[in-house]
């Protein structure tokens, strides 16, 4: 008999449950499903913050670089002026090298 | 989409959640057979039937990024089948321990549900494998979005397959109400769990969205910034 079928046979019966119900494993199949998606939340919303956070600060930084430099300085080169490689560790690689 | 504007969609999910599992601890009755270990019913099928259907809307997105290119399309098939594969783990772990506490053990290759879901999953594990295999994004999102196609019409069939094959096997728990299958609370409250967990699911979505829509931003701001002249490591996430 399939587990989803045996609801077929719910009846309002307080007095006929079985000894044995089973909380230990009820608690569990909860824990486990509330952990797996507070693990995911954590960690997407960690990363969601650093994300924004680097998108805000960028974002500043060009806009004082537009304004002090002029609108089409930046474009083509670094917010410090530099064509700067990427640094290592940086998960980008230069085109053909 | 910002994460101020997701708010009222988060308080929703939380809410539905609450009133869901309120009432299924609180006011449904005990099941004669199996007792308090039947609520375990109100979140694994809940779970497993969203997980289906997000594999489903995969499908859709996959089909639309077929049909007119849009990156858009595939990011959301991607993120659909992501977030799909989660709810699936979940199934696989709240079933393992309800057919452990109603059975005895932990698995049973002889339900024909477990194992066709089982395949649906190790049959979606390999979607992120196949993104990665290939460098050329454009390229990557086709391929993607056929598997997600493909895949998302064989978990309909698959499902109704399975349930054809047993009609003469197991009752029907929600559409034969021939004999008082489901008692009226039982069923209101898997139908309101129902829609707290699809709501969770689309809250997730929407956060997951928004996530790599933000990483797009700051790539195309890294490039404004140090030059159009680099490109992405090869990556299983669809690229803007």
């Amino acid at each position: 008999m399939s587990l989803v079928s045996s609801v077929s046979n719910a009846v309002i019966a307080q007095t006929m449950v079985p000894e044995d119900s089973g909380g230990p494993y009820v608690a569990a199949a909860y824990v486990v499903f509330l952990v797996l998606i507070a693990v995911y939340v954590a960690i997407m919303a960690q990363r969601l913050g650093k994300i924004s956070r680097q998108a805000a600060e960028l974002e500043a930084r060009l806009g004082a670089a537009n304004a002090s430099t002029g609108a089409g300085a930046v474009q083509g080169g670094s917010v410090t002026g530099a064509a700067a490689p990427p640094a290592q560790g940086d998960d980008r690689q230069k085109v053909g090298s | 989409m910002t994460v101020r504007g997701l708010r009222p969609l988060t308080l929703l999910t939380v809410l539905l959640l609450a009133v869901g599992y309120g009432l299924a601890f609180f006011w449904a009755p005990l099941d004669a057979d199996q007792g308090f270990r039947q609520k375990i019913f109100y979140l694994h099928v809940p779970l497993g039937i969203v997980a289906l259907i997000g594999f489903v809307v995969g499908g859709y997105h996959g089909l639309r990024h077929l049909r007119g290119g849009k990156p858009g399309s595939d990011l959301r098939s991607y993120v659909a089948i992501h977030m799909a594969q989660i709810f699936a783990v979940a199934v696989l772990i709240t079933g393992a321990i309800w057919g452990r506490t109603a059975w005895g053990k932990w698995w049973s290759w002889d339900e024909p549900f477990l194992v066709s879901f089982l395949i649906v999953f190790l049959l979606y594990c390999c979607y992120q494998p196949l993104r990665l295999s290939i460098d050329d994004p454009r390229r990557q999102a086709r391929a993607a979005s056929v598997f997600a196609v493909v895949a998302g019409a064989f978990v309909p069939i698959n499902f109704a397959v399975v349930r054809m094959a047993n009609q003469y096997l197991h009752p029907r728990t929600l559409t034969n109400s021939t004999d008082g299958s489901m008692p009226g609370s039982v069923a209101i409250t898997f139908l309101v769990c129902l829609v707290a967990i699809a709501v969770l699911y689309a809250t997730l979505v929407r956060y997951e969205l928004l996530s790599k829509s933000t990483t797009f931003r700051l790539r195309a701001l890294e490039r404004q910034a140090g030059g159009d002249d680099l490109i992405p490591r090869r990556s299983a996430v669809p690229q803007a």
